[in-house]
């Protein structure tokens, strides 16, 4: 593990202990506790408020709309089965649930990676673009990650766009933009750790802001 | 989630995230807290690039989850596992197997049907048998249109009892259908599903079936397969036979069509 992203990883740690007492108090505010408590209607409530996030990101991410299709159900199925350890504290509900959609997606893009498939590599201007979108405002991550993506060199940005948000490989950016395999495997891998790193500082800024706050 | 998992464990998902091939990894232990964190970073990124709406989700796929839903809500919170690993203790999924079920079958996964088993067919046939709500229905050749089907002139029954959940099937004959890896599968169809044209809606599968794990009646040489959906099935209202390629499948085209039978109300 890099020095880093341990830092960022306890960081994260120390944060959850910290606001172990907000979470619990906080239990009865969000769905996916009420969904780990077992409480009706929890489940589809949750279906409610994520169904179009997680529809949007398994079509963006799935090969077909099929595949799109068979995710979704994979993906909310995870959800609340993971409902139980969701902890206010370390994440908002909605980046909570895109982590276990994203890692679903990507899970299965693996598995039919030995499939024959046909992915399009976003055109020149999309891959050029960069600007972080508006929507990040319905969480506090997204703004966070769109504020360190914009403090990243432009070469940055675009392997990072490409490989998070369109999903393509490594080998698949470097002949869309020309650059060195390895210079995108660094690019991708650095951008990730200063985006890991604002977020936890963001998170230990606002834990501590919240325990002066209570004292 | 245990600390101790190292970044082997999660070779897959480090390398989608991080961009870290297996070179990379070397000597480089990280934390399944690690994983997550940078996980979590990758999502709050996706989120900010997301320039447009969220795209409502298809109401066919929505019905499918509200089901799932139900089926999740009802499930026992004592038997749903207190950690979930990503990497998956399947051994303490007892409690979630009904709610999972629901999805799998609601579903077009790609995860395979379960099989039938060859030896709970003598259970079958008495467990349904002497349930007061069991109801049969004779085999008939099952026509779309004005295709028939792959195979003609099966006969038999299915005789099911929605109060005990199980039943079974009589077949006069299984021929092996054309092409070596095929097999037959059972559908369960409610009432919605025999209003729809084709069947194509509200049907959930019962599971896989062959010729040769199926079980002979002694006595008068039928065939004899049990149906035990994994779902809790209600209102069903007639049971049918495809043929698909070896594991069976969660979709149906219904291109190989074997019998149907409508359960007597």
């Amino acid at each position: 593990m890099t020095s880093r992203a341990g830092e960022a990883s306890k960081t994260i740690s120390r944060s959850k202990r910290a606001t172990k007492g907000r979470s619990v108090a906080q239990a009865t505010d969000t769905i996916l506790q009420r969904v780990a408590a077992g409480e009706a209607g929890a489940a589809k409530e949750c279906l409610d408020r994520f169904g179009g996030l997680v529809w949007s990101l398994a079509r963006r991410l799935s090969y077909n709309e099929s595949e799109a299709e068979d995710a979704v159900q994979e993906i909310f199925l995870d959800v609340w089965k993971s409902s139980g350890r969701y902890d206010p504290g370390i994440a908002s509900e909605t980046a909570f649930v895109a982590m276990i959609a994203r890692r679903r997606l990507i899970d299965r893009r693996r598995r039919q990676s030995r499939r024959p498939t046909e992915q399009v590599i976003p055109d020149g201007a999309t891959i050029a673009g960069v600007t972080a979108g508006e929507q990040y405002e319905r969480c506090e991550e997204a703004k966070v990650a769109a504020e360190a993506l914009s403090e990243l060199t432009e070469d940055q940005q675009r392997v990072l766009k490409l490989s998070v948000y369109h999903g393509l490989s490594h080998e698949k950016i470097s002949r869309a933009t020309g650059l060195p395999l390895g210079t995108v495997k660094t690019h991708a891998r650095r951008g990730l750790m200063r985006i890991r790193e604002r977020l936890a500082n963001d998170e230990a800024s606002s834990n501590a802001s919240s325990n002066g706050g209570a004292a | 989630m245990s600390d101790a998992l190292r970044i082997t464990d999660f070779g897959i998902l480090a390398d989608a995230v991080l961009g870290l091939g297996a070179d990379d990894r070397a000597g480089e232990p990280m934390t399944a807290a690690d994983m997550e964190a940078f996980e979590l970073a990758a999502a709050a990124l996706d989120l900010a690039c997301e320039s447009g709406a969220d795209e409502p989700m298809p109401d066919r796929i929505r019905v499918s989850l509200d089901t799932a839903a139900e089926q999740f809500a009802a499930s026992s919170v004592a038997d749903r596992p207190e950690v979930i690993s990503r990497i998956g203790h399947w051994a303490t999924w007892g409690g979630w197997l009904t709610a999972a079920a629901a999805v799998l079958v609601f579903s077009s996964m790609i995860v395979r049907p379960p099989a039938m088993n060859p030896t709970s067919a003598p259970t079958a046939v008495l467990m349904t048998d002497r349930q007061q709500d069991a109801r049969s229905g004779e085999w008939s050749d099952w026509a779309l249109g004005s295709e028939g089907p792959e195979i003609a002139g099966v006969t038999g029954a299915v005789v099911w009892s929605e109060s005990a959940q199980t039943g079974y099937m009589r077949f006069s004959d299984l021929p092996q259908p054309a092409g070596d890896d095929s097999v037959y599968q059972v559908w369960v169809i409610d009432s919605r599903g025999l209003a729809d044209a084709d069947g194509r809606s509200e049907r959930i599968s019962g599971g896989t079936f062959t010729a040769a794990t199926a079980q002979r009646d002694p006595e008068t040489g039928e065939f004899i397969v049990p149906v035990m959906p994994a779902i809790n099935v209600q209102g069903a209202a007639a049971f049918a036979v495809t043929i698909e390629d070896d594991g069976g499948t969660w979709v149906s085209d219904l291109s190989r069509r074997l019998v149907i039978a409508e359960l007597a109300s």
